[in-house]
């Protein structure tokens, strides 16, 4: 087990290597600089000259990349150019964590609607029941965001004016050691109902048809026969033997999603007006801010690898027939 | 020779019953599949039809349109944001005083093509991919692989981003060659070429991996074993016996991502990389109007209707087809 | 049911608590600034908060726009116009906020007196904006000042570059004198000593901090409002700075204003509408309701604001390389239409590049480009300027559009695409046979596209902008966008075009004369001149609206109106808000 984690951080290195090269080049053959204009003044020459000095991106491009991956090795990802008083360290560690809490808490509302839909809908298959759940599931994928944002926010917060209409309820200087919420505190959930939601709903029906279908097939194999044989209820085996072992590919898709979810809650974020770094990786590329680029999909990347390998663990709890070596 | 000459006829009557026609009437079995086959049937016949496109670009005429009552860029500013059931404008009509039914059908045009294109694009690479790698000795499996982990880790909506905002960028400069051909392409479907093929890379690597996957366990088949006894070659094997067998899987797992490739163009479009105006998307026309959602909640909402039913069917269809080609869940 | 009411409890207590002892304002940035160093901002954002934060020379009246005194209290220019003197008061301090003692307090030297607002501060403020090494965008604004241009373009690894930065034309002659010279008389220079770029500036902070020193636990203020907390793309604190002298307070009750960051225009009126926000923009499509509303059209305010939007022509390009199909096109906007159909917040239709209070405009004077004007205003209207239009577009040798093939570029932006769709409409409703394209590009690749490096194959025929003051002064307008040799001229317009050059030429010598004069009334009559040639004879531009600036307030609120809000001259009554 030992032995296959850190065989899979060894590889991770060269992949991450040349995922940071590729968007190096990428980033700078987009056309416009980060330093031409001022608002939608063209900035004179001499200007342009003055900032590009300050950094650095007058030197030659390998001198730049050499220099990036270097820093970066050190967790250094440089100054933004785009807001001059912060490094993109700063933004990352003062936005992930924020963004990390709305994608944990959207994650826990897809499992606890999408596991229980797909079971009921796996287990009454094709009948009335079915229907209705997978309808729901696909509706909920169905729906943009930007539509159900600003529906919810419509009906709960101006309507019926149960919750804020936005923002997040914590910040980063009220976070322990940088990055846990206060859980205890009722103006953080308050906060968080509506944007979770929002975000989650897409997420649980997939989850919900992906159970239904690992379901309906494991309650076909032979264990789940005998189970029944044994005369164990019908319930109790299907929650005990059958959905442990068809969360398999559940779990499988969990990884890639989790890191979808952190780092693509751009809409979501954007309508609710919550500090996370979703946005970021649309406006650096928009202001062609390089180093928040580079940071913004290292962090990325990064987090997928280590989603992935933490599905690789859960693995083994759900299957213990499989082995690392 | 007589030996032969029986295995050939074995063979021709197996084709009769070939694994894509019997799923094709499993299908029809299936009623919501059924359902969502006959809705994405109709969309399509309205995406040819919505105007006269299609003999006008033979026969020379101005494109009218057909199906749609007016045509998308219709202006009238006086008849702005009416709600549906006005006279003349059954869905109403948006902030420009364009008739929101229109739009909506000529809409249909881009979401689908977005949807066939994107998932052609995915699946024939995904699926050349991940044969060959399944076929090739285990090095060059390995490093194909190994590339496919690569591109997975790579944050692709970031590298589409990029590449449309380069496009858009060099469609402008004017460029030669092959990128300058592609650019020449893109003028004439509306902005939207460089959406599919961004749409399509950006999905190919689950099929290259669900292919790989599914030539691996098919080529332990004694099936593929016998005919290689019997002295056929790599490409034969390939054509006659994988990938008739491993289609289903594939379509089925493409027609499930068809929806995601819609939701995209829709996300594209919010952050102002879709279609160019006024070419009407439903994601676009969301994006447009969805601020206004308190006052005017047709306008994001009709759109949205039309997405989400389009998803559905997708997904049905999609349902519909995985239970037909795997027997094995039928009618428990 | 419950829910709501642990909900409603809770956020009454939240609202409630901060009421009884302090007057606080709730209002959204919209944006996080991307800075609050007076030297480097460029976005009206940063210069909100920087106008609260560090005071200038001078302050310009809301109304005329001419400079009033703030920290000089009063100033003289030499005969020549080369040589400004600025006399300071010497009663404002610098402070900070201490969270440990929880309120703004002086902040000390290290002998532990109180620091006062020199005129060493300004000279300091004014060379660091120039020093290269600062890398200021709008250095270039202070290339007015005598060796300013020489010191910002010199590489500062030179060794004859300390020289240069001691021979820039600014210099304290004492604590509370300040002296500027100039390269040239320039009439508008008062408004430029107004100017963020141009504020003292903490040296003994900046050394300390470096980039950072903007943070809130490191800055140094001497303006209404210190800041207390600054929690990035999240939200603001500022508290009233007490030691600030009476008379450059503006007379309002405000003690803290809690900024938040909702860059989103829906949420913060969602946000307005539930008592979350105390002031808001209105959103687009909104507008109708809010004006319809008995109750939200009461807090609505619409007021003019110091912006143009504009269509540019390029003039070197087929076909918009004939002055009769730019002026037609032109004439071919129904500019009052757009306005309250499409853009709905009581724009005024533009006849010129530069509104109504910018010194030397002639904005809805309808000697120029009467066309552009509804009758009301003394225009021609709608009905006769497509005529006219269309007459000029047969003369040109596209009659009925025929054979017209326009294509109209815009940067991404719903508002843009909305304005561009209802002008591409109405183009193909005066001109049926012509062929109108829109193409959208991103903002960057844009601004790159419709710069002079561009080959003129790349570019497209109409291409759209939009110009907000720096200074209220035609010199930032006409001048700075458009003068042919000198300022961006996107246009391209040219002396040598066979059509309309020898207004070109003219139009390059009057703007640039006007921006060297000292007498008020020559100067407007050239800008006058200028505008007319711009809009009316090259037709480089066609100029769609003025912007207004639209925002409601809730009831409890009475805002003072300021381009740039002035946050102590509001006044929140407690008692009304606290009845909600």
């Amino acid at each position: 087990m030992i032995q296959y984690l850190v065989r899979r951080l060894l590889w991770a290195i060269p992949v991450l290597l040349a995922i940071m090269v590729v968007t190096f080049f990428l980033a700078r053959a987009i056309p416009g600089g980060p330093f031409d204009f001022a608002g939608e003044k063209q900035l004179p020459e001499s200007i342009r000259k003055n900032l590009e000095r300050k950094y650095g991106l007058d030197l030659p491009m390998y001198v730049q990349l050499g220099r990036w991956i270097w820093d970066s090795f050190r967790f250094d990802f440089g100054p933004s150019y785009a807001s001059r008083s912060q490094t993109v360290n700063d933004i990352l560690k003062r936005t992930f964590p924020i963004s990390f809490q709305l994608g944990v808490l959207a994650l826990l509302f897809a499992l606890c609607v999408g596991v229980p839909l797909g079971t009921i809908a796996a287990v009454k298959q094709n009948s009335i029941v079915d229907y209705g759940a997978t309808f729901m599931a696909i509706l909920g994928v169905s729906m943009p965001t930007m539509v159900t944002g600003p529906l919810l926010m419509w009906v709960f917060a101006l309507i019926l004016g149960w919750l804020p209409a936005a923002r997040w309820g914590t910040d980063y200087t009220q976070l322990y050691l940088g990055f846990f919420p206060n859980i205890l505190s009722g103006k953080f959930w308050l906060h968080a109902i509506l944007p979770a939601i929002t975000l989650g709903l897409a997420y649980s029906a997939s989850i919900a048809r992906l159970t239904r279908a690992s379901l309906l097939q494991v309650i076909r194999e032979d264990y789940i026969k005998t189970a029944y044989a044994k005369g164990l209820p019908a319930r109790r085996t299907i929650i005990l033997h059958g959905l442990r072992n068809s969360l398999i590919p559940v779990a499988t898709v969990l990884g890639p999603m989790f890191a979808g979810i952190v780092t693509g809650s751009l809409v979501v974020e954007q309508i609710f007006g919550i500090a996370g770094m979703g946005k970021y990786f649309v406006i650096s590329i928009t202001n062609r801010d390089y180093p928040m680029i580079m940071g913004s999909v290292l962090v990325y990347s990064v987090l997928l690898v280590a989603a992935n390998m933490l599905v690789d663990v859960s693995y083994a709890w759900l299957d213990p027939r499989i082995r690392y070596d | 020779m007589a030996i032969f000459r029986r295995r050939r006829a074995e063979t021709r009557r197996a084709e009769g019953r070939s694994p894509l026609q019997d799923a094709f009437r499993r299908l029809l079995k299936h009623r919501a599949g059924t359902v969502g086959g006959v809705f994405i049937l109709i969309l399509i016949l309205v995406a040819l039809f919505v105007d006269t496109t299609i003999p006008a670009a033979i026969f020379g005429w101005e494109a009218k349109p057909l199906i749609a009552p007016k045509h998308y860029a219709q202006v009238s500013f006086f008849e702005r944001d009416l709600p549906p059931g006005t006279p003349g404008y059954l869905l109403g009509t948006d902030y420009l005083g364009r008739d929101i039914l229109s739009r909506t059908l000529y809409g249909t045009r881009v979401s689908l093509s977005v949807a066939v294109v994107a998932a052609t694009v995915s699946l024939v690479i995904g699926l050349t991919y991940g044969v060959i790698s399944g076929f090739a000795p285990t090095g060059v499996d390995n490093a194909m692989m190994r590339f496919v982990d690569f591109l997975y880790g790579f944050p692709l909506l970031i590298f589409v981003i990029l590449l449309q905002a380069y496009f858009k960028a060099v469609s402008r400069k004017g460029a030669t060659g092959l990128v300058g051909a592609m650019v020449n392409i893109d003028k004439a479907l509306g902005g939207m070429f460089f959406l599919f093929v961004a749409l399509g890379v950006l999905n190919w690597i689950g099929m290259a991996r669900l292919a790989r996957g599914q030539t691996l366990s098919v080529k332990q088949k004694e099936y593929i074993e016998s005919a290689r006894a019997l002295g056929a070659g790599n490409l034969r094997i390939v054509f006659r016996h994988v990938l008739p067998n491993i289609l289903g899987p594939c379509i089925v797992a493409e027609t499930l991502a068809i929806p995601g490739y819609i939701l995209t163009e829709a996300f594209l479009s919010f952050i102002g990389l879709g279609v160019t105006p006024p070419t009407p998307s439903w994601g676009l026309m969301i994006s447009e109007t969805y601020q206004g959602i308190r006052t005017f909640p047709w306008e994001p909402l009709i759109p949205g209707a039309a997405l989400a039913a389009t998803t559905l069917a997708f997904n049905f269809l999609g349902d519909g087809l995985r239970d037909a080609f795997d027997p094995r869940l039928r009618g428990t | 049911m419950r829910l709501s009411r642990f909900a409603a409890v809770l956020l009454v207590g939240l609202l409630a608590w901060p009421v009884l002892g302090q007057v606080i304002l709730n209002r959204n940035l919209g944006t996080e600034p991307p800075s609050a160093d007076p030297a480097i901002s460029t976005d009206t954002t940063s210069i909100e908060i920087i106008e609260h934060m560090f005071l200038g020379l001078v302050d310009l009246d809301e109304n005329t726009m001419a400079p009033v005194p703030e920290l000089a209290t009063r100033w003289e220019v030499s005969e020549d116009g080369l040589t400004w003197t600025y006399y300071m008061r010497n009663d404002v301090i610098w402070v900070k906020y201490d969270p440990q003692q929880g309120k703004v307090v002086p902040d000390l030297d290290a002998n532990g007196q109180r620091r006062s607002v020199t005129a060493y501060d300004v000279e300091y403020g004014v060379k660091r904006t120039i020093d290269p090494n600062t890398a200021s965008d709008y250095a270039y604004v202070l290339y007015i000042i005598k060796g300013a241009y020489e010191a910002n373009t010199a590489d500062p690894t030179s060794p004859d570059f300390p020289a240069l930065m001691d021979a820039v034309g600014v210099k304290a002659l004492d604590a509370f004198t300040v002296q500027f010279t100039l390269e040239a008389p320039a009439g508008y220079f008062g408004q430029i000593a107004s100017m963020w770029v141009a504020r003292p500036q903490p040296k003994w902070a900046i050394d300390a901090h470096g980039d950072a020193w903007i943070e809130p636990e490191n800055i140094v203020t001497n303006g209404s409002y210190a800041m207390k907390s600054w929690i990035h793309n999240d939200s603001m604190v500022f508290v009233r700075n007490p030691y600030l002298p009476d008379e450059l307070w503006g007379g309002g009750n405000i003690d803290e204003v809690h900024c938040v960051m909702v860059v989103e225009a829906s949420t913060e009126f969602a946000m307005y509408l539930n008592n979350e926000l105390d002031t808001a923009g209105v959103p687009l499509p909104e507008m109708d309701r809010v004006k319809a509303d008995p109750v939200l059209s009461k807090e609505l305010t619409i007021r003019p604001y110091p912006c143009t939007y504009y269509y540019g022509f390029i003039t070197t390009k087929k076909p918009t390389d004939d002055v009769r199909v730019r002026k037609a096109l032109s004439m071919a906007i129904d500019r009052q239409t757009l306005i309250d159909q499409v853009t709905k917040g009581n724009q005024l239709p533009a006849n010129t590049f530069a509104g109504g209070t910018i010194f030397g405009n002639a904005a809805l004077d309808p000697r120029i480009a009467p066309w552009a004007l509804p009758e009301n205003l003394g225009g021609w209207g709608y009905d006769k300027a497509v005529t006219e239009a269309q007459n000029l577009m047969k003369d040109a040798g596209y009659p009925d559009g025929e054979g017209l093939e326009i294509v109209l570029m815009h940067n991404v932006s719903e508002g843009h695409a909305r304005i561009a769709q209802a002008i591409q409409a109405m183009w193909a409703s005066a001109f049926p046979k012509a062929k109108f394209t829109i193409e959208t590009q991103e903002w960057r690749v844009y601004l790159q596209t419709i710069s002079k490096e561009t080959p003129i194959e790349n570019m497209p025929n109409v291409y759209r902008l939009g110009w907000c003051q720096d200074y209220p002064d035609e010199n930032n307008w006409v001048h700075e966008v458009f003068n042919p040799t000198y300022g961006n001229n996107d246009p391209r317009m040219s002396p040598d075009d066979p059509q309309v050059g020898q207004y070109v030429a003219e139009f390059d010598r009057l703007t640039y004369e006007a921006g060297r004069l000292s007498d008020p009334d020559q100067r407007a009559a050239m800008y006058f001149e200028a505008e007319r040639l711009l809009v009316d004879e090259i037709v480089a531009i066609a100029p769609i609206y003025y912007y207004t600036q639209i925002y409601v307030a809730k009831p409890w609120l009475t805002r003072r109106n300021h381009d740039t809000p002035h946050w102590d001259t509001w006044t929140i009554d407690a008692e009304l808000k606290a009845q909600g």
